[in-house]
Order: C-alpha cells, then sequence, then structure tokens
C-alpha cells in the first residue's frame, strides 16, 4: 500500500511539475511616443522566436522554468536585451519600451551576407537608409536618397527629368551603372543589355530600407557588385488595412499623385495573407534642357517634359514566422522629352514600358534557412530620335530587354558558425532594332547570355570578439544567338554593311570570386576590421551584339569580350563615443584587371557627319583606386541628428594596352572620368512638434570630363567644375494628415552634362496627404 | 448548350475586335508623276547633259510622307540621286525635281515615297538619250573673299550666283539669294575652316542675324568628293563648260555643312535652285577672326 501511496505521489509530483509551465509576454512600445511597434523581432534564447503582432504584443507559453535571454530588435530602435529567470507557473508580463535609434549600427540587416546580421557584427562597410531618413531626407527619386551616403556618386543632371541614373561608389566611374550591383529586394536589377538600372522605376514611398554594401560584393552576388551592392528593400504591410494618399505640386508645373494600400487578413502578424499595392502617377511641363548659347541656334528646341506612372502590387502567405511565399509584381511605363522637337507630336524622348514578376519562398526548419527566388523582368524601351539638318531624319530604336532567372541561398547554423551556400541561375537577353522612317533603313541587333553561379560562405564566430567570414563563388557564362544585321540600307547606314553578322558565335568565360574578411570587437562601442575581395563585371550584350554610332566614333560589337576584375583590400574601425557621437572610418585599395575601354581600332568610317574613328570595347586597362571615407553622426539632442561625412577617392589608369599598334591614344596615367576625388556631405534631422526639419549638404568636387583628360570642347575645361548642392524639406503629421514642403538645391547651381545640357536648378515641391 | 452561346458571343467578340475602325481604313500611300509640256515624260529622248524635270504628286493616305527617293538606273548600276527625308502630313506631296541627263542610252527613273508607318509606293519612267551635248555653260568669279565669324571688317554672306559677298548692311534685302557663310572652329580638336549654308543650325549659331531671315537657303555641299580629292585643281581650272560640276557631285553624301575646308579643298555643290557647282579654295586662314578665298565655277 505504501509503495502505492509512493508511486502516486511521485505520477502527481511528475504530472504537477510537467504543467508547471510558465510564460513571458509582453507589449512593445516606442519608449518615447509610447505608441505600440508591431513586426519587433523577438528571440528567447536561441530557438524561440517570434515578431510582436498589431497591438505590440508577445507572449511564450508552456516555458520550463529557468532562466532566458530575452532579445527585442526592430528597425530604427536600438536592441533591447534583458536576461529573466522565470519560476514555475510564474507569468512575467513586460512592458518592453525600445529607444529610438539614431546610429544604424545596432540595426540587422540582411545584404552583406545573405543571413541576418546586426550591421556592427559584419566585417565590412555597410550604410543603411533606414525608414526615418527615407522620411526626412529630401528626396525626388530612389537615388537620392543615397546621397547622404559616403563615397556615392550619383549622376542625375535632370533631376527628375534625367531618363537615366548612375549611382557608383568608391573612385570608379560614375557614367556606368555596371559596376555596381543593384538589387529590389534581393532580385538584380541591372540589365544584361547594358548594365544599366532604371532608378525611376519605385516611387520613395514604397521603399522600406535601402542598404548598401561597399566593395566587391561577388562572392555572393556574381557580376555586377564589383563596386558594391545595393538593396531596396520595399515595404510589407503590418496592420489589417492600411493606407496613405498623397499628392504634390512643384517646379514647371509638376504634379503628382500616389496612393498606398495595404493590409493583413489574418489577425496574426506572422501568420496567413498579407497585400499591399502602391501606385503614382506623375507629370511636369518640363524645362529647356539646352544651354542659352544652344537655344539662339536651335530652332526645334521644347522643354524636356514628361509623364510617368507606375504600380507595385505584392501578395504573400506567411505560414508562420520565418516560412512563407510572396508574389511581387511592378509595372513602369514613362514618356520622357528630350528637349527638341521638329514634327513628331512628342518630338524627340524615351519610352521605358517595364514589368517585373517576383517570386519568393523562404523558410526555416530546425538549423536551416533558405531562400528560394524566381524573376522575370521585361523592359520594352522606345526611342524616337528626329532631327532638320540638311534634310528631315526621323526614326526609332525599340528594344526588348529581359533578365529572368532563379536564386536561390541555404544557411545552416551550427554551434559557432554559419554555413550558406546557393546556387544562381539568370538569362539575359537583348532584340532591338533601329527604325528609319525617313528611309528604307533596318538595323537589328540581338544575343543572349546565359550565367550560372555556385557560392558558398562561412560565418565563423571564434569567442565573442573574433569574426571571420570566408567565401568564394564559381561563375560561368555563355554568350550567344548573337547577330548583327542591316536591311534595305541607304547612305544612312550602308557604312554598317561591313559588320552585318548574322552570327556572332558563341563566347564563354568563368570568374572566381574570393573574400576573407574579419573583424575584432574590442567591446560594444569599438570595434575594427580587414577585408580582401575580388570582383568582376561581365560584359554587356550591347557590346558584344550592336554596331553602332557612339559619341567620339562608330562603335564594332566584340563577341568575344571578358569581364573585367576588381581585388580590393580594405580596413575600417567603427567606434562610439560619448553615447551620442558615432564615427566610422574606412580605407581602401583596389586594383582592376582587364578594364574595358573603347579604344581605336585603326580604321575609320564615313559617317553623315565626316571621318569618325572605328573604336571597340577591349579588356586592355589595369587601374588603380584608393581612398578612404570618414563618417560622423552625433546625436545632438534627443531629436537632433547630425551626420557628416567626407570621401576621397584617387583613381587612375596604371596600364593601357591598345590592341591597336598604331593607336595614338596612351591613357596610361590617366585618371578616371565622371569621379569625383572630393565629396562630402552634411545632413541635419530635427524632429520636433511644430514641424519637422531635414537638411543635406552636398559637395561634389571636379571631375575629369573623359578618360583622356583633354579639354571637352563643350565644357571647354577638363574637368566639371565643383558644386555644392543644398536641399531642405519641412514637414508635418497632423492627425492622420501630412504636408511637406521640400526646395531641392536651394542655392540654384546650375551644373552642366558633357553635351552642355544643364540641370533644372531649384526645384520646390509641396505635398499634402492623409494617412490610416 | 450554355457553352454553345458563350462560344458564339466569344466569336462576336473576336470578329468585332479584329476589324477595327482603323485597319479598315488603311489604303497604301501612292505615287504619280505629272504630265504636261513641262515635265519630261516616259520615252523622251534627251541629249547628254540636257536638264531633266520631273513633276512629283504623292499622298500617304492619312500618315505623313516621310521619304522621298529618286534612282537612276542603267545598265552600269543603280545610283540614288536623292534619297530625303521629308515631313508631308496634309495635303500631300507636290514637288519638281530636277537632274541632268547622264551617259547611259537607257535611264529608268524610279520614283519612290514612304510614309511613317513604313509603306511605300514608287512608279518609274524611261528616258533614253538623244543626240549630240547639252552641256551649258559656266559662270567663274576667280576670287572671292568671305571672313569668319570674328573677322573685323570682312563680308560674311555670298550669293553664289552672282559671286558676291555681302556684309551685315548690305545684305539687307537680298537675304534670299545668299548660299552660304563662313567659320573658324576646332572639330573634336581639329582645326576647321568651314562653309555652312543659311539653314544649317551652326550658320545661325555663328551668324545669329540669319535667324530672323524670312528664306534660309539649303545648299549642298559634297563632302565625299571633297575629302577623297576627286577632282584635281588641275581639272578646275581647265573646265570650260558644266560638264565637271553636273558629274562630280555625287548626291550619296552631302551635307548643308562642309568642314575642313583647307587650302587646295575642291568642293562640289548643289544650289536650293538646283544648279551644280564647284568651290576650289584658295587660301583658308586657321583663326576666327580670318578669312577664306575661293573661286567659283557655278551653272549659269
Amino acid at each position: 500500500m505504501r509503495k502505492i501511496i509512493l508511486i502516486l505521489f511521485i505520477v502527481v509530483s511528475y504530472t504537477s511539475s510537467l504543467f508547471a509551465q510558465s510564460e513571458i509576454k509582453g507589449t512593445i512600445k516606442d519608449s518615447k511616443t509610447k505608441e505600440v511597434i508591431a513586426f519587433a523581432n523577438i528571440t528567447l534564447g536561441n530557438k524561440l522566436g517570434m515578431v510582436s503582432n498589431e497591438k505590440g504584443y508577445f507572449e511564450f507559453k508552456n516555458l520550463k522554468a529557468g532562466n532566458y535571454n530575452l532579445v527585442v530588435s526592430f528597425l530604427g530602435f536600438e536592441r533591447y536585451s534583458k536576461k529573466i529567470e522565470v519560476k514555475n507557473n510564474e507569468i512575467v508580463d513586460l512592458e518592453i519600451l525600445l529607444k529610438q535609434s539614431y546610429f544604424t549600427a545596432d540595426d540587422v540587416v540582411i545584404t552583406a551576407t545573405k543571413t541576418e546580421n546586426y550591421i556592427q557584427n559584419v566585417p565590412t562597410r555597410i550604410n543603411l537608409i533606414s525608414p526615418r531618413q527615407i522620411k526626412s531626407i529630401p528626396a525626388q527619386s530612389t537615388d537620392d536618397l543615397l546621397n547622404t551616403i559616403p563615397g556615392v556618386n550619383i549622376s542625375r543632371t535632370f533631376g527628375i527629368f534625367s531618363h537615366k541614373s548612375t549611382v557608383s561608389m568608391r573612385g570608379l566611374n560614375g557614367a556606368e551603372q555596371g559596376r555596381v550591383l543593384v538589387m529590389i529586394d534581393g532580385i538584380p536589377t541591372n540589365k544584361s543589355d547594358g548594365g544599366s538600372v532604371n532608378w525611376n522605376l519605385l516611387n520613395t514611398d514604397q521603399i522600406e530600407r535601402i542598404e548598401v554594401v561597399k566593395g566587391p560584393g561577388s562572392s555572393l552576388y556574381g557580376g555586377n557588385a564589383m563596386g558594391g551592392a545595393i538593396n531596396i528593400i520595399t515595404k510589407n504591410p503590418k496592420k489589417s488595412l492600411e493606407g496613405r494618399a498623397s499628392i504634390d505640386y512643384g517646379t514647371y508645373n509638376t504634379r503628382r499623385g500616389q496612393l498606398y494600400l495595404g493590409g493583413r487578413l489574418s489577425e496574426k502578424v506572422d501568420t496567413g495573407f498579407y497585400w499591399n499595392m502602391n501606385t503614382f502617377y506623375r507629370q511636369s511641363d518640363g524645362y529647356v534642357t539646352a544651354s542659352e548659347a544652344d537655344q539662339a541656334a536651335n530652332p526645334f528646341l521644347v522643354e524636356s517634359d514628361l509623364q510617368e506612372w507606375g504600380t507595385a502590387a505584392k501578395l504573400g502567405y506567411d505560414f508562420n514566422k520565418n516560412n512563407g511565399l510572396e508574389l511581387s509584381l511592378l509595372y513602369y511605363d514613362d514618356d520622357r522629352g528630350k528637349g527638341e522637337k521638329v514634327y513628331q507630336p512628342e518630338g524627340n524622348n524615351s519610352e521605358h514600358d517595364t514589368y517585373h514578376i517576383r517570386a519568393r519562398y523562404f523558410g526555416e526548419k530546425n538549423k536551416l534557412k533558405w531562400n528560394v527566388s524566381l524573376f522575370y523582368l521585361n523592359e520594352d524601351y522606345k526611342k524616337t530620335s528626329e532631327w532638320y539638318k540638311d534634310d528631315y531624319t526621323f526614326y526609332k530604336v525599340l528594344s526588348n530587354r529581359i533578365d529572368m532567372g532563379a536564386l536561390s541561398s541555404f544557411s545552416y547554423s551550427l554551434k559557432n558558425q554559419t554555413l550558406t551556400a546557393g546556387i544562381d541561375y539568370k538569362q539575359g537577353l537583348v532584340d532591338a532594332k533601329d527604325e528609319y522612317y525617313t528611309s528604307t533603313d533596318l538595323v537589328y541587333n540581338k544575343g543572349k547570355m546565359n550565367l550560372l553561379g555556385l557560392f558558398l560562405q562561412d560565418e565563423i564566430n571564434i569567442g565573442e570578439k573574433l569574426k571571420v567570414i570566408a567565401g568564394l563563388r564559381f561563375d560561368y557564362a555563355k554568350f550567344f544567338d548573337g547577330s548583327f544585321a542591316i536591311e534595305d540600307p541607304t547612305s544612312e547606314t550602308t557604312f554598317m554593311l561591313a559588320y552585318h553578322n548574322d552570327d556572332l558565335g558563341e563566347d564563354k568565360w568563368n570568374a572566381l570570386s574570393p573574400k576573407l574578411s574579419a573583424q575584432y570587437t574590442i567591446n560594444r562601442n569599438h570595434r575594427v576590421y580587414a577585408s580582401y575581395s575580388k570582383g568582376f563585371r561581365p560584359p554587356v550584350l550591347d557590346d558584344m551584339c550592336r554596331s553602332g554610332r557612339i559619341r567620339g566614333g562608330f562603335k564594332v560589337s566584340d563577341p568575344g569580350l571578358q569581364p573585367e576584375y576588381l581585388n580590393n583590400f580594405e580596413i575600417g574601425t567603427d567606434s562610439r563615443l560619448f553615447d551620442r557621437l558615432r564615427t566610422s572610418v574606412s580605407a581602401y585599395y583596389s586594383l582592376g584587371d582587364d578594364f574595358m575601354y573603347y579604344v581605336n581600332t585603326g580604321d575609320s568610317i564615313e559617317l553623315s557627319y565626316g571621318m569618325r574613328p572605328i573604336i571597340k570595347a577591349s579588356n586592355i586597362s589595369e587601374v588603380q583606386i584608393y581612398g578612404c571615407e570618414i563618417e560622423l553622426n552625433y546625436l545632438l539632442l534627443d531629436n537632433i541628428v547630425l551626420n557628416a561625412n567626407y570621401a576621397y577617392a584617387h583613381s587612375q589608369i596604371k596600364d593601357y594596352n591598345s590592341p591597336n599598334p598604331n593607336d595614338p591614344i596612351d591613357l596610361t596615367n590617366n585618371y578616371l572620368s565622371e569621379v569625383p576625388e572630393h565629396m562630402a556631405t552634411f545632413s541635419a534631422n530635427w524632429r520636433n512638434k511644430i514641424v519637422n526639419f531635414g537638411l543635406t549638404a552636398k559637395y561634389t568636387g571636379q571631375r575629369w570630363v573623359n578618360d583622356l583628360n583633354l579639354v571637352d570642347e563643350i565644357i571647354l575645361d577638363d574637368q566639371y567644375p565643383a558644386y555644392t548642392t543644398v536641399n531642405v524639406k519641412l514637414s508635418k503629421e497632423f492627425y492622420k494628415m501630412f504636408a511637406s514642403f521640400s526646395v531641392h538645391n536651394i542655392l540654384d547651381k546650375k551644373f552642366y552634362d558633357s553635351k552642355g545640357n544643364v540641370c533644372p536648378g531649384r526645384f520646390i515641391t509641396i505635398e499634402f496627404g492623409v494617412k490610416f | 448548350m450554355k457553352v454553345y452561346k458563350l462560344f458564339i458571343f466569344l466569336a462576336i467578340i473576336v470578329t468585332a475586335f479584329s476589324c477595327s475602325e482603323e485597319e479598315l481604313s488603311e489604303t497604301d500611300p501612292f505615287i504619280l508623276l505629272k504630265s504636261g509640256d513641262e515635265f519630261n515624260q516616259s520615252g523622251d529622248y534627251v541629249p547628254i547633259g540636257g536638264q531633266l524635270k520631273f513633276g512629283i504628286s504623292a499622298v500617304g493616305d492619312g500618315a505623313a510622307i516621310t521619304n522621298l527617293t529618286v534612282q537612276r538606273i542603267t545598265d552600269e548600276g543603280i545610283i540614288t540621286e536623292l534619297d530625303k527625308g521629308i515631313f508631308i502630313e496634309k495635303g500631300g506631296l507636290d514637288t519638281l525635281v530636277t537632274f541632268v541627263k547622264g551617259a547611259a542610252n537607257i535611264e529608268k527613273w524610279r520614283f519612290s515615297i514612304m510614309n511613317d508607318h513604313r509603306d511605300t509606293a514608287s512608279t518609274s519612267t524611261v528616258i533614253f538619250r538623244g543626240e549630240g551635248s547639252a552641256y551649258g555653260p559656266i559662270d567663274f568669279f576667280p576670287s572671292v573673299t568671305i571672313g569668319y565669324q570674328n573677322s573685323p571688317s570682312l563680308p560674311n554672306y555670298v550669293d553664289l550666283n552672282a559671286g558676291i559677298a555681302y556684309d551685315n548692311t548690305s545684305v539687307s534685302g537680298k537675304e534670299a539669294t545668299i548660299d552660304f557663310v563662313s567659320y573658324y572652329y576646332q572639330n573634336s580638336g581639329k582645326s576647321s575652316p568651314t562653309l555652312s549654308c543659311p539653314s544649317y543650325e551652326n550658320a545661325r549659331f555663328y551668324f545669329p542675324a540669319i535667324s530672323d531671315w524670312t528664306t534660309q537657303n539649303s545648299t549642298l555641299y559634297d563632302y565625299y568628293t571633297c575629302d577623297n580629292d576627286v577632282v584635281s585643281e588641275t581639272q578646275f581650272d581647265e573646265s570650260q563648260n558644266d560638264s565637271l560640276m553636273v558629274n562630280a557631285y555625287t548626291p550619296n553624301s552631302v551635307s548643308g555643312t562642309c568642314k575642313f575646308c583647307y587650302t587646295g579643298k575642291i568642293i562640289p555643290f548643289k544650289t536650293i535652285q538646283g544648279k551644280y557647282g564647284i568651290i576650289k579654295v584658295i587660301r583658308a586662314d586657321e583663326f576666327d577672326t580670318g578669312s577664306i578665298e575661293i573661286a567659283i565655277k557655278i551653272q549659269k
């Protein structure tokens, strides 16, 4: 009997202990505004994690008694960490107040390693444009948001009227987008045809944050990530229904309307369907971009106007916090005048008719995480050119550019390391023609390029202070189905017949991109890092399969082009001083091999405007680039953040081996064009009850106009003059309404591009809107 | 049954949309040669060097006419005498073109137009070689000096028919007779004495007064012959009729501006009135306050 009683006692004791489960729950709020924070990341130890719901609430049930480490993080707020001891049957109820963070080192990024990491834990230079900065930076376009990042050079001469903008960094040519990889939600958007990116595609309202990783990132991303990688991450809805609508009006009779709607169909924020849709329309009368001298000489000049609209939609389903499916669609259509009109209703203009389809499946099981994406990016580009010189000439360029593929990455966490591996496949193609209407000529070019990449990366934590990242990627590429053909030639194109080729053959190459980086964390406020990485830029289809006029001569296609490479060595340090000051310093030294340049073949050809040299893109030069970046962030008051940064870049051609022995041009020791040697930025962000204030001032130093480093006949100098722009934004939110007043280029500085066209000068915008 | 009705409904919709109004209204453009004594007709006999006059009438049929091409077809091959970009949106094309009868016994002349839908139409006529020769007389102006844009005193505006250069004052009332001006500049770092007709935009840049002229003549320079030194100075000096002028001018590579007019260059040209001529550059300064001295031979 005693035994029975003893057994019953043991069973009861055991089951009571079995059901003696504890709980940690709580609500997450902004320490300043006391507003709840939805979607905050909460982890409990190494195994448990969730996100806060729409009311900022979270709960971990059925916990065993013991000690737990609770960590809460959310973009724009300082990381919260607390050790909690939970007893049997105890319910711990917390109110967690997150402090707003003005230093982005506390934020989590994904672009640098394809795994989630705090910025300060990645041994490379990363800059983040946070949601708060997006609100306060006076920006008219996505690339404007990057203006405050040290070492980033933006070429957008005509402001919103530019159909093409280039974002380069760290001493690489400012006219080439192909040397910096640009992604939207992790999907590469550099076109295989020319490496360019349409920065007008996205409305700034659609963007959640932008992650910028400097230095070669080819060990993870392959081609284009030679100078760095920019990942634009778009918004996901946080409430069951949310919306925002606004209209703005600005200089040159510029009107824009924007509408955002989104929501989640489930009460739980980390499961169920979610959706959003963002659309915008903008129209402007524009201005005359030509210089005053050209205006007097050309009777056909008109204002360079613009009309554009875009829609992006997203539909997703979360199985749970870390498992889900997402489908994104983007459509964009624009019509930008080029400031000259003879007979055509729209005059000279360019049109982009673009759609992107992206699908993503991401998940996590035990220690394995995966992310698989499919994408299909289509751009129909149309350019109308007309002029009257001797007689009337009118033709259209019609180009279909497609990039599609599949990307995958898998991460496996071990005790002190995370292994990441993946396979990427991409196909780029172009199918284009020049269609003449004042003569019978038709000029066709087309080509395809397949890229296959495999990568492996290991993040190793050695103790708490040392972190090492080693990565290697192998890329294989094949160019095929290329042709350049001319039909019914007249004097407009007869000279191209010599380059007619129905089969440009095949070209294959491969690239190996290693990376090794390490950082030592001295303490929570100081760290140092060093890194070596190699990147490459693939040749573009336009250089491989199109022959035609370009500035300075007649370009001949070269299907045998190879990629160019950049080896980069970098050291850097970050410090947080006096709690309010954060400093970042980086220095880099890069050596480039096989850089592509247009070289004179030694022949010349009769164009309608005289004899011009025949030139060809060739892998011929070695370049040396070195520079440094210094950034200071200072929290002057709790609501005033100041940022100042300076970047120096020295970019020089060290060896130039023209394949043509008679080529009189030797660029050895010349400086790369379109690279400012000095850049400095100052920005201030003051949030207060009356009106929020954002200011950005940027100094862009002199840049060489051309790689010959000779006087340009239009600029009348060998370097563009230095200039400073100051942009200001005042904004106010009241109840569910908001308003802003922005002035770009407040000093009304007029700067020119290499064709002598001038920027729009001071540009004022007033915006009103409602949100819910 | 419902499926059957749905098919009928879809068929009606598809049929309706596949025959849009726009497509039904489209026909091809149309070109014809005018008749009448003032124009040459098919079967005409014209002596070598004789003038050929063709009247062209064309409609783009709802679309603008954007190109007019005239080709001379002989046993020797095809020469494109005119390949001109135009834009005639309403009323159609009504124009007169003149050429010179060549040496071939039979010349087939083909006239083609294209509209901005790239639809084309063409017609042709045949001209036979007549007896004798009809090369015509010429005017010769042995020395005309023209100042560049910053020349302090020399006249700038040249009437090729009269062989006279006018200055800013004396050109008043004679703007419609001016065939070219001359200026000097650096083209891609290369020194370039230049001749340019008033309708050319660079001419208006260096001589802004031209912008106010009601008539801005278009003179075409043959830079292929010029750049390749096809006509020698001796040929220029010895020519007594317009044979050299007519035959030296190759219409495939012409422009309203002629760059790099260095001393000794021989430049065939054609005026807005259709007259052929040749310029010899006797001397060309290579600074913008200087001048250019030329000799002119032109059809009477």
